[in-house]
């Protein structure tokens, strides 16, 4: 037979392709094409399945659990879930699943999980046998403010005992209570047993002090990969915490050979800098990324003489590392001596990897700030921040650009710092060199903080050349940049309507526009719907005040029913409205506590008594309003 | 050694002169290059599954992605992403079905991640949105299924074209 034929090529092969499709289409496209591929798909394909995205419905949701994985999940290898505007999605996972006697589930990603979902997960059995657990959390999640360091690490190690692969990117909170003593701190640190993390090969944490990786270290003794960050409070009262760690023995992790650190400042550094001394020159790979706010005088402060000498210097010959630092330098404006000690380098040595070094403004660094990043090629973030639109082209020109290759991961704009930084006017010229070195087509986001010097025409030619984003973020304190779209100025809202084609459009919208109050916030409903109607996810703030205006439900007779009422209307003009609504996220931002309109009580109550005019789930709380329709 | 040369055999006798830089993204020849103890300059490097027409094409890929990044390792952390084929990519495999699926083969032996990705993303490409008719059509593929069980299996599968 001609090698032609599809149906010729192996197995193996066909499961490769069906990997770019989804269980959908590959049902869909191949299940009635003739036996053999039908016997394939549901007896010999091993899946690999993502379900949800940031606004599948909770019907489709619920749909592709109960076709989908009643009849394969079985065979299900590998399950990525993304729960971003999902509520309760674990839930419907698990009841899907249960329906079969023996999983073959061993790689597990959840995206967004609710820390109350998260500890359901890990009590269900039907997970105990997965080698990979892999969780993504947003910045604002109450994951990122651990209280227990180590606390889900040890859960996790001691729930998946065949756990090769965690991840886990959970943060210790910023600050601890004054009044807690740094022994009663010392008892909240949780460590594994050295039983249940022996087959942990690679391991990804958060936040962590460098007193909890002391001693997590001797716990995990066959990793390969590790990826940490180091929060080390730095106050002098907390002595005990401020201590220098002891170097790490390299006994200890004799297979590490691959080695991430995110150091919160350069305490921090320093301290994972000791943390570390003995590891690393066995590595193959190195990544350091850190945000250094200091004053020239900090006898802490780091130059490049200090990373070579404390970090660079010590990694083998053949070691590959990669950089991402951003330095805010107080004093340091007019002299600029630490950001020279990495120019100088940049002149002398033309080495591998590539060091582009490069000045910043940015809205939130005062007069005598100076302020830079450091950073190797290919660029490792996910985040096209606008630090990084180049002013000095002089270095850049000298990089080939591909921005493609040159920044790999990047998925989100961040327009940032307008009110100082000029290099966006630019951006009407395709020749410009902040346009050429955007990896445009790879960005599904922009987030836009500020609207001082953005106007219309330059977001539109912003949204024309990131063609591919779904989904804008704005922040803006005076709602300037929400009523240019509102208006349709330079025919913005019809290009977040068609960014290409109908199927090609920007879907999510979030705004946090500092105008909106309860009482115009029906107002800006219906602009947005007149304006924006196929929005499939809509997040918005609603404030208690703007200037004199300010408006507390429990300060008026029978308040509380009345701002219910007005919530609800609102909720209800939405779902009626918006037909392609998935999620609404809705926010009370308060200026004192106890100020939100919002009491979840009667909310339910009133969507019990008259419900919506579409299946939903709800999530209440006194600060913010989530539904799942 | 930069432009060390070796030489790969194709099943159909033709040898071609490559770097060994570019031979080393697949990675068959690396290992039999550094474990085998398989020596670059003198050596003939068989490679029984491929014939010279298509081993060109894969050298001629190979030697355009030459300086392209590893692949990442944690390939099932990122999205599938069908749309991001460079458009020198997409020219090259401007070809007919039987090389496209040789190709498939090749990249599989020769263990080159890259090409196989991508001329795995082109199949999918031809696939996506198809119904089973369109597919067998686009690919040759006979229907052995009663209409009786086509019927069947279509109503099983009803859910799937819901939105």
């Amino acid at each position: 037979m001609s090698i032609s034929a599809f149906e010729s090529l192996p197995a193996e092969i066909i499961f490769d392709i069906f990997k770019y499709l989804s269980p959908r289409e590959i049902i869909q496209s191949f299940a009635s094409v003739n036996k053999r591929l039908l016997r394939w798909i549901m007896y010999e394909y091993l899946w690999h399945i993502h379900i949800g995205d940031e606004t599948m419905s909770l019907l489709t949701f619920i749909n592709y659990c109960e076709n989908i994985l009643t009849v394969i999940g079985g065979r299900l290898i590998s399950l990525r879930v993304t729960l971003t505007n999902i509520i309760g999605g674990w839930a419907i996972i698990a009841s899907s699943l249960r329906c079969h006697p023996s999983l073959s589930l061993k790689r597990l990603h959840l995206i967004h999980i609710k820390p109350h979902e998260f500890d359901k997960l890990l009590r269900s059995h039907l997970i105990k046998q997965i080698h990979t657990l892999i969780v993504d959390v947003t910045d604002c999640s109450p994951f990122k403010a651990q209280s227990n360091e180590g606390f889900y690490l040890t859960k996790v190690c001691s729930q998946l005992p065949c756990l090769t692969v965690c991840q886990l990117p959970f943060d210790i909170c910023d600050e601890k209570p004054d009044e807690v003593d740094q022994y009663s701190f010392m008892s909240q640190i949780y460590l594994p047993k050295i039983t249940n993390t022996t087959h942990l090969r690679k391991l990804t944490i958060g936040m962590s002090t460098s007193y909890f990786l002391e001693r997590l270290f001797t716990c995990i003794p066959l990793i390969e990969n590790l990826s940490v960050g180091v929060k080390d409070i730095s106050s002098k009262k907390k002595s005990l915490l401020s201590r220098k760690p002891s170097p790490v023995a390299a006994h200890f992790l004799p297979y590490l050979s691959k080695l991430s650190i995110n150091c919160e400042d350069n305490h921090s550094f320093h301290h994972s800098m000791v943390l570390f001394s003995c590891v690393l020159n066995q590595l193959s790979h190195f990544s350091l990324k850190l945000e250094e706010y200091a004053k020239i005088a900090d006898p802490l402060i780091i130059s490049y003489a200090t990373l070579q000498q404390l970090c660079l210097n010590r990694l083998g010959a053949s070691t590959i590392y990669d950089l991402n630092l951003f330095f805010c330098i107080t004093n340091d404006v007019e002299q600029k001596q630490i950001f020279k000690t990495f120019i100088n380098h940049c002149l002398v040595n033309q080495q591998q990897p590539k060091l582009i070094v490069q000045e910043t403004n940015h809205c939130e660094i005062y007069d005598k700030q100076h302020s830079f990043i450091v950073y190797t090629l290919p660029y490792n973030g996910k985040k096209f921040s606008s630090h990084l639109f180049c002013r000095n082209t002089q270095i850049f020109s000298q990089t080939a650009i591909n921005p493609l290759q040159l920044f790999p991961h990047v998925q989100e704009l961040h327009l940032d710092g307008f009110l100082y930084n000029n290099c966006f006017s630019d951006l009407r010229n395709c020749q410009n060199l902040a346009v050429s070195m955007v990896p445009w087509a790879r960005l599904r986001k922009i987030s836009i903080c500020g609207s001082d010097c953005l106007k219309s025409d330059i977001l539109m030619r912003i949204l024309q050349m990131a063609h591919n984003v779904r989904s804008l973020e704005i922040v803006d304190d005076v709602g300037r940049l929400p009523r240019m779209i509102l208006h349709n100025r330079s025919n913005l809202a019809y290009r977040i309507n068609k960014q290409v084609n109908d199927n090609l459009r920007i879907h999510s919208l979030n705004i946090l526009d500092y105008t909106t109050t309860l009482f115009n916030a029906e107002q800006f409903c219906i602009s947005l719907y007149n304006q924006l109607p196929q929005l499939k996810s809509v997040a918005f703030h609603i404030w208690d005040s703007y200037g004199s205006d300010r408006w507390k439900p429990l300060c008026v007779a029978d308040g509380k029913h009345k701002s219910t009422i007005m919530i609800v209307k609102l909720l209800r003009f939405i779902v009626d409205h918006f037909y392609e609504l998935t999620s609404l996220h809705l926010y009370f931002i308060s200026k004192r506590e106890r100020n939100s309109p919002c009491f979840p009580h009667l909310i339910r109550q009133q969507l019990h008594e008259q419900s919506l005019s579409r299946p939903f789930r709800l999530r209440c709380s006194d600060d913010a309003i989530h539904i799942w329709l | 050694m930069a432009g060390n040369k070796i030489k790969l055999q194709s099943n159909d006798g033709d040898t071609f002169d490559v770097d060994v830089e570019i031979a080393k993204q697949s990675a068959t020849i690396k290992t039999m290059l550094e474990d085998l103890g398989m020596s670059e300059e003198d050596d003939v490097i068989p490679l029984p599954n491929v014939n010279s027409a298509i081993l060109k094409k894969v050298i001629q890929w190979a030697t355009h992605h030459k300086d392209d990044p590893p692949p990442p390792e944690d390939d099932e952390n990122r999205e599938k992403n069908l749309s991001d084929i460079s458009s020198w990519d997409q020219d090259f495999l401007k070809v007919d079905q039987g090389t496209l699926f040789e190709l498939i083969l090749a990249a599989n032996y020769l263990d080159i991640k890259g090409l196989l990705d991508v001329t795995c993303k082109t199949v999918a490409n031809m696939i996506k949105g198809r119904t089973p008719e369109e597919i067998r059509r686009q690919f040759n593929i006979k229907n052995d299924f009663t209409p009786q069980e086509e019927e069947q299996i279509k109503k099983e599968n009803e859910w799937c074209e819901e939105k």
